[in-house]
């Protein structure tokens, strides 16, 4: 892909997100999920790989939507990206905690929450439907 | 006259060794130096160890809370993914310094990684603990990192560097010492040691100089040599002076020497009591005085002489009592043993507690001319008989006699015929009657009688000791009779003369020898006129 492409791409996207950024963000899991909801600080450490396994020993999937990642941990945690990156780029030296898998869009997190009843995911509120179960709102 | 040459260096060597070594300023001043900056570094060094050990220590921690510090996001990353991986590499990280001995990363509940030798209880509550807080919640903490400091490590450290120092401290120490001790010498010890050898090497009376030392003409050295160089020039004067002076005393010691020690008086000194002190050779010979010098020393002079009257003990009375000279004729007997006449003088010593110079002339020949005229005054020269001076002097000398119970006698006898004898025969044969008539007359009386001629033809016998008259009248008797015997003058000439003499005896004391000579005169004269050739006693008086 190249620039000349994505750039004008990124640019119609920002200009596009204007009454979106406003909305709120959930954190979402399959109905079927065992975890009921979660606390910020149970989101934070879900998130951020301190907490790996659920107390019944089930993995989680952790999933994160790439446009929404800044917003999402900027309320979650109150950090810009760049921290972030900087985080997972420790870990991924030593190869034990795996950095959250990410998809391209809010709906690509839908489908694979609705497939996946370990995975849990953000979206913004208004991309909500049926298949998923909020267990957390992040208030702005 | 050369004046006898002193040095400096005349002194035995022993006290004058040149000072060298040990005993030098230098050495002794930079032993002192050294001495003292050691100690006083010794002092430094000890004192400063634990005060540097702790310092270091200090240092050393504060160092590792650094590290701490610079590994503490990772660490804080770690233990809230909870990645032992991570926390391993953080601790096996911080055991590469050497001042950490053990490091471990534990959250909550369990160690996440460790590294080092892990430490037993006892030390453990000597680590450094950094609460590790979440890398998105300063408020949520999640874990601690430990870090045990090798405090052998730092020990050694510090001990390293306190060595360190202290070796610094006697390198300055030695070097300030050296520097002192080198000026010093040059500064000090090397003036005074150009100065000390030229002083000991100096010939005083030659008159040479202290040189100034080298660089030291304008301080205290400098002052010092010309002090020095002042001085020996004032005793070089004095030297001069004292010798000269030494030198006409001593000629003139010799001079009075050899007069006092050939002088043919006796020259002598005598102390208060009169006894001997110093003489000369002639007094020496003059009183016999013992060969040894001090073995004549202390002898008193009135003993040497024959001072029956304590002449001598008036002598130095009188000078005792303020007379400036006195003297008086003593006899003594001298080294050959003869009798000899001595004229003393004596005059006191001024100044010299009572001591009186004396001198002794020998009066021998004085004394004997004097004794033999007056000898010849009391002689008739024709007969050698007493003239009437020397009858008078005998009489007066016996009359003085206090004899006890025995009277004296006198004898006047008077020659019958003798005017015809010289008027026939002439003045030699009657002269010489005149002395056959004396030696008959002195056969005739007693060894201890007087005989004088007192006129022409008249004689006197003076009778001593006479205990009774009937012995005057038995010597007039025998001189009559002997008298009346012819006489062979001139050649075989015979003559016959007679006497007629006076008797007079009396007992102590005596009349006057006139008075006596009267009376007898009178008797000799009744006898002339009962006819001649007779003795007549003389009545009492």
């Amino acid at each position: 892909m190249s620039a000349r492409i994505l750039l004008p791409a990124i640019f119609a996207l920002l200009l596009s997100t204007q009454p979106v950024r406003a909305e709120v963000l959930v954190v979402i899991a399959h109905p079927d999920s065992p975890i009921g909801t979660l606390s910020r600080e149970q989101a934070t450490h879900l998130f951020l790989g301190r907490v790996k396994l659920l107390p019944s020993g089930a993995r989680v999937k952790v999933v994160e939507v790439e446009p929404l990642r800044e917003t999402f941990y900027r309320q979650l945690v109150r950090r810009e990206i760049a921290e972030i990156n900087a985080y997972w780029a420790r870990l991924k030296f030593s190869g034990r905690t795996q950095p959250p898998h990410r998809v391209p869009d809010a709906a690509a997190a839908m489908a694979l929450v609705a497939s996946d009843p370990s995975a849990i995911a953000f979206v913004e509120g208004g991309s909500l439907d049926a298949r998923a179960r909020v267990l957390f709102r992040l208030d702005p | 006259m050369t004046p006898e040459r002193s040095s400096f260096s005349d002194v035995p060597a022993r006290g004058f060794e040149r000072v060298t070594g040990v005993r030098s300023i230098a050495f002794r001043t930079t032993a002192r130096i050294l001495l003292f900056g050691g100690v006083v570094g010794a002092v430094v060094a000890l004192g400063s160890a634990p005060l540097i050990e702790s310092r270091e220590h200090a240092r050393l921690e504060h160092a590792l809370v650094e590290v701490m510090a610079t590994v503490e996001r990772t660490a804080r990353v770690a233990v809230f993914a909870r990645d032992e991986t991570l926390a391993a590499e953080v601790v096996t990280g911080l055991i590469q310094s050497r001042s950490v001995a053990y490091a471990v990363i534990e959250d909550s509940d369990a160690v996440l990684a460790a590294a080092g030798q892990a430490p037993d209880d006892a030390r453990a509550s000597a680590a450094l603990v950094r609460t590790l807080s979440s890398p998105f919640d300063e408020d949520e903490a999640v874990g601690r990192l430990r870090v045990l400091p090798a405090t052998a490590f730092i020990a050694e450290q510090a001990a390293v560097y306190s060595q360190l120092l202290a070796a610094l401290l006697a390198v300055l120490v030695v070097s300030i010492t050296l520097g002192v001790a080198w000026l010093v010498r040059r500064g000090v010890t090397c003036g005074i040691r150009a100065l000390s050898d030229g002083l000991h090497g100096l010939d005083v009376a030659a008159g040479t100089k202290v040189e100034v030392p080298a660089g030291h003409a304008r301080d205290e050295l400098g002052r010092l040599a010309k002090d020095i160089n002042a001085l020996l020039a004032r005793v070089d004067d004095a030297l001069e002076r004292e010798h000269a002076t030494q030198a006409l005393l001593a000629a003139s010691e010799r001079k009075w020497r050899r007069i006092f020690e050939s002088a043919e008086s006796g020259l002598f000194t005598l102390d208060a009591e009169g006894r001997l002190s110093d003489w000369n050779p002639a007094l020496a010979a003059a009183l016999a005085l013992p060969a040894e010098r001090a073995a004549g020393e202390g002898l008193r002079l009135a003993d040497r002489l024959l001072d029956t009257e304590a002449g001598v003990e008036r002598m130095l009375q009188a000078i005792r009592a303020g007379a400036e000279v006195v003297e008086a004729d003593f006899e003594c007997g001298n080294l050959k043993g003869e009798m000899r006449w001595l004229h003393i003088v004596l005059n006191p010593l001024e100044g010299e507690g009572g001591m009186v110079q004396g001198i002794a002339s020998d009066v021998t020949e004085r004394k004997r001319a004097e004794a033999l005229a007056r000898a010849q005054a009391a002689r008739d020269a024709l007969t050698g008989l007493l003239n009437r001076r020397g009858l008078e002097e005998v009489y007066a000398r016996v009359a003085r006699h206090d004899h006890d119970a025995a009277g004296l006698g006198l004898l006047l006898i008077d020659l019958d015929g003798f005017k015809a004898v010289n008027d026939s025969h002439g003045h030699e044969a009657g002269d010489e009657l005149l002395r056959v008539v004396a030696r008959r007359i002195e056969t005739v009386v007693r060894r201890t009688d007087k005989v004088a001629r007192v006129g022409g033809d008249e004689f006197v016998v003076l009778l001593d000791r006479l205990n009774s008259v009937s012995v005057a009248r038995n010597i007039a008797a025998k001189l009559v009779d002997s008298l009346a015997q012819p006489f062979s003058v001139r050649g075989g000439v015979q003559v016959s003369i007679g006497a007629s003499i006076g008797v007079v005896h009396t007992q102590y004391p005596p009349a006057q020898a006139s008075e006596l000579l009267r009376r007898a005169d009178a008797a000799m004269y009744e006898a002339k006129k009962s006819g001649k050739s007779q003795y007549r006693i003389a009545f009492p008086a």
